[in-house]
């Protein structure tokens, strides 16, 4: 059905795949498109532009919006948003923030996102263990948690520069 | 003849009241320490009258000098400060423009889900968040603020209100009246640009603090000449939570419980508002300063036009009596 059409994004290759099989057929078809804007608070990525498909990490798993998507609201958590675009792949990172999905629109509001080859793999290393570092000489909760969060965050970006 | 005099005395009574610092008449006698603003009402009295002094004469054209001289100097500093809001201006103006999409994002959402509850509540405990700059010479900006903060706390006596104040400037119009409402002054909030991590910061102690619905207070910016005060009410996380059905129409993704993901939406949302009222403020402050300076600007040319007028004619009629002076002492003779 074209209205629920939440998938789970697997492998790189497999989403070619299910992209060629199944839902871009369809858009094609309706020749629709997805409006899409997507914006931090200093700078807009994409601004009502007509996309594909766009793929953002959710909470519970990384999910694809393509047009008609069921109205949906997603805590976004940090890694890989993908805006397909006539064929065309943009990869960002981003770390946090909300994606609201509407009968007409979609936004992604990140608090920061950068392109994925703007990223430093050495520095997402060192990055990583300081963080890694921090979890073990906190010395009260929100240090820990702040650690947690930097973590969390660094590991995203590895595996996201590693994939 | 009698329009000149007329017309003269027009300037002599305006001069008077540029140079205001008397209004009592000053009597004619050689008071010696007499201000040299004094000095210059003086002369410009007595350059009515018949009498003529060539000390005061000579005070009084130091006298217009030296406030020329101010007035250039004044005139100086507002054309430059003028300037630099005028920059900040265009700077804080390309800020906001880019932050656009991201407020906007949230907008169209907020206008189905947020809105439809904002009228449910109105009484109960409301917080006041007065947003106003730090700095001042920036029109009435900061006062229109404070007046609506002041009808708003005068009209309504049945509800609880506690203010935070964003700025200083807010905290001297309203401290002297609603001093014990304060909870919180946060202040240099617009010395850096504003950012969203500031924002944040702002919105963080905004959630320390009890409420059933927040209004934000602040200056929406319509263009360079124009700004609004606008009231932005957004209701407390307590009543979002009461009215979660208004949510249904949309699928929630998350992997905690729905009351925390509602929180945690409830504050990003908040965050985001606040970020956007606090941009328009700041576009808001530079453009009122950029007009008040050019306006001060103005005002001190005409001045200082007038002053020239004045300092012309005086040195005139030093010149004349000095010649009928040589004159009748050559006849004289």
């Amino acid at each position: 059905m074209l209205g629920r059409t939440a998938v789970s994004y697997l492998r790189k290759q497999t989403q070619v795949h299910i992209l060629k099989r199944g839902f871009a057929d369809q858009v094609a078809q309706g020749s629709e498109k997805l409006k899409l804007s997507f914006a931090t608070p200093t700078s807009a990525l994409r601004k009502d532009a007509s996309v594909d498909m766009v793929v953002f990490p959710a909470a519970t798993g990384m999910m694809g919006v393509l047009p008609q998507h069921v109205p949906t609201v997603a805590q976004l958590k940090p890694g890989v948003v993908t805006v397909i675009e006539e064929g065309k792949e943009d990869k960002y990172f981003v770390s946090s923030g909300f994606a609201f999905v509407t009968q007409d629109r979609t936004d992604i509001l990140a608090v920061e996102a950068v392109r994925l080859e703007d990223l430093d793999k050495e520095a997402v290393q060192r990055g990583l263990s300081e963080c890694e570092s921090a979890i073990n000489s906190a010395s009260d909760e929100v240090s820990q948690a702040i650690a947690q969060i930097g973590v969390e965050v660094h590991s995203a970006m590895k595996s996201a520069l590693e994939s | 003849m009698a329009a000149m005099q007329r017309s003269f005395m027009n300037v002599v009574s305006k001069s008077r009241n540029l140079v205001g610092s008397n209004p009592r008449t000053p009597s004619w006698s050689l008071n010696r320490n007499r201000t040299a603003d004094q000095a210059l009402l003086l002369a410009t009295e007595n350059n009515t009258s018949s009498g003529v002094d060539f000390q005061v004469r000579f005070a009084s054209l130091k006298a217009v000098r030296s406030r020329m001289r101010s007035v250039a100097s004044i005139s100086k500093i507002t054309k430059a400060m003028k300037m630099v809001a005028a920059a900040k201006l265009r700077g804080v103006q390309a800020r906001q423009e880019s932050s656009k999409p991201f407020t906007a994002g949230l907008k169209s959402f907020l206008k189905s889900t947020f809105s439809e509850i904002e009228g449910k509540e109105t009484s109960g405990n409301h917080l006041i968040v007065a947003v106003t700059s730090d700095r001042g010479l920036c029109g009435g900006v900061n006062s229109n603020v404070v007046r609506e903060i002041r009808k708003l706390l005068h009209e309504d006596k049945q509800n609880q209100y506690a203010i935070l104040l964003c700025g200083d400037k807010g905290r001297d119009g309203l401290q002297r009246l609603y001093r014990n409402l304060f909870v919180v002054t946060i202040k240099d909030v617009f010395r850096a640009p504003v950012n969203f991590a500031q924002t944040c910061v702002v919105a963080e102690e905004i959630f320390k603090q009890k409420f059933d619905s927040v209004a934000i207070f602040y200056n929406h910016f319509k263009n360079a000449i124009s700004q609004v005060v606008t009231r932005k009410v957004i209701p407390g996380l307590d009543i979002i939570l009461k009215h979660a059905e208004t949510f249904d129409s949309y699928e929630f993704e998350s992997d905690m419980d729905s009351a925390q993901t509602l929180t945690d939406l409830y504050e990003f949302q908040f965050a985001v508002q606040l970020f956007d009222a606090l941009l328009e403020n700041a576009t808001s402050e530079q453009a009122a300063r950029m007009s008040a300076m050019d306006n001060a600007t103005r005002n001190a040319s005409e001045m200082y036009q007038k002053l020239t007028l004045t300092y012309n004619r005086q040195r005139q009629s030093v010149i004349t009596g000095e010649l009928i002076e040589i004159i009748s002492g050559a006849e004289a003779l």
